[in-house]
């Protein structure tokens, strides 16, 4: 996968834009499954998602090849991510962004069936009611088995840090879960 | 259940040592209770796992690349006029605070504000105060429309030329009582009127 992966961006810093292309086919879903668990909505994963793209467009030529490709999208999404958190709770504490848009949400939702999105709320439920470091590892363990080495990589912090802090996550979604009951 | 979700979730997360985990593994095999209570919370954690098999719309992702390469475009097209961009508002600044620098000197040099208002408060002449004054003190939002309708000439002496930045001001205190709007004008047009004043009545302005 990683040698297929430095190929596609070698032809892409040699001009093959097509190359680009085959990239984000390859990587937009996981990107976009990122951002929704870690947003909790549509539209604000929708527009992290373009973000973390056009990022992308314009910094692969920086890559350095010294890890691989999935680890540096890895980098940019959960950066981008963890900042539109931060953005819309600063928008929030000033009143400017209204937390009901959930009709805009419904109307631009791209999962369609029923049971999908009663299972999308339910996980949406529990994971916004964590704190957004502590939801992050939970999503990257839990949904994108990542191990905590490959974690580590992407988010430079400790493997003991991160062990501590999935801890506190999983007592923290299991109270959630035993609450709703 | 407590106590043994503490353990449970210290497995889970990978936070025993060696020696704990072998321990925690071999009383999952012989203790009934560790093992309902493992099972529970495997079955709650697994009840929220999302996998692949959500059902989407594909269309939002086969959109997706032209959406992103309209913004890439859009992010050229700023990179290339970005100097414009920066220039702007840089020149407002500039000039911004140029005639905040220019209006705080005139006002340090000249002190006309204080001057009008010694004027003002010994007028002993009622008729020139009438009608250089009365106009502007009572009415300052029709002073303002006469001024576009060129009428001003009538009511105030012809040779005052009340500035852009005195009208803003004026029409931002429409209800300004006595002698507030001279307050509200500039120091250049202060300086008009002051003159007008002196050179018509007769009082001995230090």
């Amino acid at each position: 996968m990683q040698d297929n992966d430095f190929d596609l961006i070698k032809r892409f810093l040699s001009g093959e834009e097509v190359a680009f292309n085959l990239i984000v086919k390859k990587y937009q879903k996981k990107i976009y499954w990122h951002a929704r668990q870690m947003m909790g909505n549509h539209l604000d994963a929708d527009e992290v998602t373009q973000e973390v793209l056009v990022v992308i467009f314009n910094k692969l030529k920086n890559f350095n090849f010294n890890s691989s490709l999935y680890t540096w999208i890895y980098k940019i999404v959960t950066t981008r991510s963890l900042n539109q958190i931060r953005k819309k709770q600063i928008k929030r504490f000033f009143s400017i962004d209204d937390n009901d848009g959930d009709e805009l949400q419904d109307k631009h939702d791209i999962v369609e069936e029923l049971d999908s999105k009663e299972k999308l709320e339910k996980v949406k439920k529990v994971l916004q009611k964590i704190p957004p470091k502590q939801r992050q590892i939970f999503i990257m363990r839990n949904f994108e088995d990542l191990s905590y080495e490959e974690i580590s990589e992407i988010t430079g912090k400790s493997v003991g840090g991160l062990k501590a802090n999935y801890f506190h996550a999983l007592k923290k979604v299991l109270e959630l879960t035993n609450e709703k009951k | 259940m407590k106590k043994n979700e503490e353990r449970i979730l210290k497995y889970i997360s990978d936070q025993l040592t060696p020696k704990e985990k072998i321990i925690f593994e071999e009383e999952l095999k012989k203790s009934d209770q560790l093992k309902r209570d493992y099972d529970n919370i495997k079955l709650q954690l697994d009840d929220l796992s999302i996998g692949n098999e959500l059902g989407t719309n594909e269309i939002y992702f086969s959109n997706l690349l032209p959406k992103v390469y309209q913004k890439i475009d859009q992010k050229k097209k700023f990179r290339k006029f970005g100097p414009i961009y920066y220039l702007v508002p840089t020149f407002s600044a500039v000039v911004v605070l140029f005639l905040f620098i220019f209006n705080n000197k005139t006002t340090n040099d000249t002190g006309y504000k204080d001057l009008a208002n010694e004027v003002v408060n010994n007028l002993s002449d009622q008729e020139v105060s009438d009608k250089y004054l009365t106009e502007l003190e009572t009415d300052p939002a029709n002073y303002v429309s006469n001024q576009n309708n060129d009428e001003l000439s009538v009511q105030i002496p012809s040779d005052l030329e009340v500035s852009s930045d005195s009208y803003t001001r004026l029409i931002g205190n429409p209800l300004a009582n006595e002698f507030s709007t001279l307050r509200n004008l500039s120091d250049n047009d202060l300086e008009t009127v002051y003159e007008k004043l002196n050179s018509t009545t007769s009082q001995k302005v230090q």
